[in-house]
């Protein structure tokens, strides 16, 4: 049942991936509408059965909707792709720093055998990745507070 | 079970990959949406490492995919009247037609 769970949920967030980056949006669509029905089936494995039937009112609202918006305007992506320029790699590298910090700040909640000496015990003084933490938490507030200050350096100009 | 929340937490940082780098609005509400289903399967992964997803957990999940809904509908009716006003859905072009 455990490795079915986890084999939905990981088709789901291939699914995702591809509803993210396809450039027809009614592949788009359709891949969310997968991704959504694999939430559906994990979360009724999972005997989550009042959520998966709200999931399962959720997601044709959402399909209806997304449907009757493409029909009014548009069905291409024009967009779609990473921007290598300043700002979207200055993005991605803030999203990744997201992701890691935010593993490291999760993972010690799930159970103490993911990473040894997380949280550090007080008499050992804090562990390496307990600093990185730290570090991540303080570059994380630097970014926040240059972004904010140069988009309000900007709206002045 | 940590294999599963590894995989939740994967793609709820896909959804917030989706919401912070794309430029589509119907792209955006798509990661809103996934970023929900991906917090009440968290929930309900908690519930079941309890034993078994009670009354509390099947609240909270509930709570989040309907919040995730109200929030992406928003989103995907405000994207349709501008796409009308403004003939695109790219941000950066919606941007620079202001003012």
């Amino acid at each position: 049942m455990q490795i079915a769970v986890e084999m939905v949920i990981g088709a789901a967030a291939l699914a995702g991936i591809v509803a993210l980056e396809a450039r027809d949006l009614r592949t788009s669509l359709a891949a969310l509408a997968l991704a959504g029905i694999g939430l559906i089936v994990a979360l009724f494995l999972l005997g989550a059965i009042e959520v998966g039937i709200a999931t399962i009112m959720a997601l044709p609202v959402v399909v209806g909707l997304v449907t009757w918006a493409l029909r009014r305007t548009e069905n291409k992506d024009a967009t779609a792709g990473i921007r290598l320029d300043g700002n979207g790699l200055l993005m991605l590298a803030a999203l990744l720093a997201f992701a890691a910090l935010f593993l490291l700040v999760v993972i010690p909640l799930l159970g103490p055998d993911w990473l040894p000496g997380v949280p550090p015990q007080l008499d050992e003084g804090p562990s390496s990745v307990a600093i990185v933490r730290e570090v991540l938490v303080l570059l994380a507030a630097g970014a926040a507070v240059w972004a904010m200050a140069r988009t309000v350096g900007r709206r002045n100009r | 079970m940590t294999a599963g929340y590894a995989l939740c937490m994967a793609l709820f940082l896909l959804g917030l990959y989706g919401v912070v780098t794309k430029r589509h609005l119907l792209k955006i509400a798509f990661g809103v949406f996934l970023i929900a289903g991906a917090a009440a399967l968290f929930i309900a992964l908690l519930g079941v490492s309890e034993g078994h997803v009670g009354s509390l957990w099947q609240a909270l999940g509930l709570m989040v995919i309907l919040g995730g809904l109200a929030i992406a509908t928003v989103m995907i009716v405000t994207s349709v009247r501008l796409h009308q006003r403004c003939g695109s859905f790219d941000l950066d072009r919606i941007w620079k037609l202001r003012g």
